[in-house]
């Protein structure tokens, strides 16, 4: 793998890493709480 | 999961507290909900399914148990609001399973004999028989079946004696209406009722078809919180509820005395006890648990080799955790050719995850122990034991089980508070929980207390004792927090405890296990997804926007992290941080163990490529300033060390303490106040050991 291919290979990982923190957090605000990603209850099987 | 058709029954758990109904649930239905030897585990309903001998598919409700539908709690309140069809989101159960504590069946039976009359086709669960029978009781089974008309199962949940009965049970379509006669109401208060039906359908409070029960539940309605009821509905129940207290005084009272005459006279019938009861083990045990001194004394033992333990026993996984992260990260370099996606892998990822799952062998000790100490019981006796100091601060022991539950994680231990019934107690106590030193806090000490005393130098009880300390410095600031809270921003009376001691009983080892794997699973996952993504984050922030210079500390110093440290610095230079300890703290503001990883990115960013696979611990130690002053000298560890204590860096408690206040203000109020004595006490240990000369 070249250089050029790896700094744009790193920047995709980059990005797409900050789209899913920003999808996560939309879904959070729809159902408030730590959704057990805190390391306590897992959620409900409902 | 399958679907759920509106066809499927709908069947609630109900009981006391600690009777056994989620063990059942998790066996009916195989979901793996947490269970454990002490009242208020479950404060929230959970569903599930399971099928019927038949192959019908059935829907399961776990509820919050309550000894009285006479709510007097939030999490009570959803047994009584779920019961009587309340909730919009979840319908009326169409059939009950009762569970009853067959060791203390003449309180359990309050409750049964209130679902009785609510009408719907029960089964009636005698658990913990062997309890019983551990206390020579014999409880005839067939006439209590006869007395109530219902379906009477014997079971032992803990060990699945009895499932296959009550699956049976509860697979039957004709299962029996119950035929239990309710008290007589006074007549006059029977009208009064009556006439509250009006007022109270025009509000919405109940709807027309209801049965007198709901407007006797709402109008003698103990929830101070009035969970689940709309502000417009409570100020009429409020006003029926005085116009039949001053028509009739002490109507209540003597409803719940005719009440307990009917069971009393029920058990004569159906259970026969020896005449002189042997003391039983739970008694033996408690008189030494229980003993103010001795009580006290077997805390702190148990609490230090909890700690030992961490130190000693984790050492050696961790270094194998440490070890091959290292081979990973030397296999990565030597696999790529130079380039930022390596960096990005080799300086990002790899040292971040690792940074936070090193710590994985110490987490597990602690939620082994964690889990002996609920299954066995002791859980209910260390509220009992700090209930003397919990009342100098103006709370009750019942307050300590939620802070307990915060030493796992704060968001569990804040939702416990809603067995707490006065509101005043309430709130305290959720301000108060996250002091209790998280698992999420416990890499961020062991690192630095790694840092602080090398494990080679020092034997393992010195570094329990540090660990220790910190851990009584958190519980003591909830208990001066608490009594502040108290005196001066809410005043109010304090209700005395009361709460079930449960008997003894030996942990079963494949709960704690399954608690334990749970626990791992669910850290490793996170070290792989959040952990992950954060490190890639910092990673970036720490290499982007790139500079010219082959300086790598410069290159750092002029990325966005870099730039974000030394903004922050005057602020926390007068705590004897430096600019990199700085980016450290702003990524820890999302969870506290990030802290290590964010420094393990740091630090690797910066590196030369043959010294970025050393231990972090190592890399802390060996930091020097550009003067070659040590940057982490033992000021400045128990500096960190006092604000990690006292930080609320956790934005998963923040949004559940908003929930559970129904405001922002109060979770403001909690990151304000704890973050606020975090900078103030780590700034007079810093300044004033300078002054001192350390």
């Amino acid at each position: 793998m070249s250089e050029n291919w790896q700094s744009i290979a790193a920047i995709a990982v980059i990005i797409i890493t900050i789209v899913l923190f920003i999808v996560r957090a939309v879904k959070r605000r729809k159902k408030p709480g730590c959704g057990g990603g805190c390391g306590c209850q897992p959620r409900s099987g409902r | 999961m399958s679907t759920v058709t509106s066809d499927t029954p709908l069947i609630a758990i109900v009981g006391n507290p600690n009777s056994g109904k989620t063990t059942l649930f998790n066996l009916l239905t195989g979901m793996k909900q947490k269970v454990a030897n002490y009242p208020g585990v479950t404060v929230e309903k959970k569903i599930g399914e399971c099928y019927s001998q038949h192959g019908k598919k059935l829907r399961l409700i776990d509820l919050p148990g309550a000894y009285s539908l006479n709510a007097r709690s939030p999490d009570e309140a959803v047994l009584r609001d779920v019961l009587l069809g309340r909730r919009p989101e979840t319908p009326r159960p169409d059939r009950v399973v009762c569970v009853v504590d067959s060791s203390n069946l003449e309180r359990n039976l309050y409750l049964v004999s209130q679902v009785l009359e609510l009408g719907l086709p029960t089964v009636l669960v005698l658990n913990m028989t062997d309890l019983a029978a551990q206390r020579e009781w014999r409880i005839d089974a067939a006439k209590l079946s006869e007395r109530l008309g219902v379906t009477v199962v014997l079971t032992q949940a803990v060990s699945g004696q009895g499932l296959i009965e009550l699956k049976l049970a509860l697979s039957r379509d004709d299962l029996p209406l119950p035929k239990w006669q309710s008290a007589v109401l006074p007549e006059g208060v029977r009208t009064a009722l009556e006439q509250s039906r009006g007022p109270l359908c025009q509000t919405g409070a109940i709807h027309s078809r209801a049965s007198l029960l709901e407007p006797l539940y709402l109008l003698s309605d103990h929830d101070p919180t009035h969970y689940g009821i709309a502000d417009t509905q409570i100020g009429r129940i409020q006003e029926l509820r005085g116009r039949i207290d001053a028509a009739f005084p002490g109507w209540e009272d003597q409803l719940v005395a005719e009440r307990y005459r009917g069971i009393e006279e029920l058990c004569g019938e159906v259970l026969q006890r020896p005449e002189l009861e042997a003391e039983n083990i739970t008694t033996k045990i408690d008189r030494i648990l229980l003993h103010p001194v001795l009580g006290m004394a077997n805390l702190l033992l148990v609490m230090s080799l909890l700690f030992y333990l961490i130190f000693k026993v984790a050492e050696g996984p961790m270094d194998w955790i440490e070890t091959g992260f290292g081979q990973l990260g030397a296999w990565v370099e030597g696999m790529m050719a130079a380039g930022d996606f390596r960096d990005l892998v080799v300086n990002g990822a790899i040292p971040g995850v690792s940074g936070v799952l090193i710590f994985l062998p110490q987490i597990l000790i602690l939620f082994f122990f964690i889990g002996i100490m609920e299954d066995t019981g002791y859980m209910s006796r260390l509220a009992f034991i700090m209930d003397w100091a919990m009342s100098k601060v103006g709370l009750n022991g019942k307050s300590f089980l939620p802070f307990l539950s915060s030493y796992a994680c704060a968001v569990p231990g804040v939702m416990a508070a809603r067995t707490i019934e006065n509101p005043k107690d309430r709130l305290i106590t959720i301000l108060v929980a996250p002091l209790a030193s998280c698992s999420a806090r416990l890499p961020v000490y062991s690192l630095l207390i790694g840092v602080l005393f090398p494990a080679g130098k020092v034997g393992a009880w010195v570094q329990a004792g540090i660990m220790l300390s910190l851990y009584a410095l958190g519980t003591g600031a909830a208990f001066v927090f608490a009594w502040i809270f108290n005196r001066h921003v809410m005043k109010g009376a304090s209700s005395p405890m009361i709460l079930e001691m449960p008997d003894y009983k030996m942990p079963s080892l494949r709960t704690i296990l399954l608690h334990v794997w749970q626990r791992a699973k669910m850290f490793i996952v996170r070290a792989g997804t959040i952990i992950l993504g954060i490190s890639i984050l910092i990673w970036a922030a720490s290499t982007y926007p790139k500079s010219d210079t082959e300086d790598k500390a410069l290159q750092l110093e002029n990325s966005f992290a870099g730039r974000a440290g030394k903004f922050i610095e005057p602020a926390i230079a007068p705590l004897g941080y430096d600019w990199k300890i700085g980016i450290g703290l702003i990524g820890s503001f999302a969870a506290r163990e990030v802290f290590n990883s964010t420094m393990s990115v740091v630090y690797a960013v910066e590196s030369e490529d043959d010294e970025n696979l050393e231990p972090l611990r190592d890399k802390l130690s060996a930091e020097r300033y550009a003067d070659g002053r040590t940057v982490y000298t033992p000021l400045v560890c128990i500096s960190l060390l006092v604000f990690y204590v006292f930080a609320m860096q956790c934005m998963s408690t923040i949004a559940i303490v908003k929930r559970e206040t129904g405001s922002w203000g109060w979770a403001l109020f909690q990151l304000g106040y704890m973050t606020g004595t975090a900078y103030v006490l780590s700034l007079l240990i810093f300044q004033t050991g300078s002054a001192l000369g350390y």
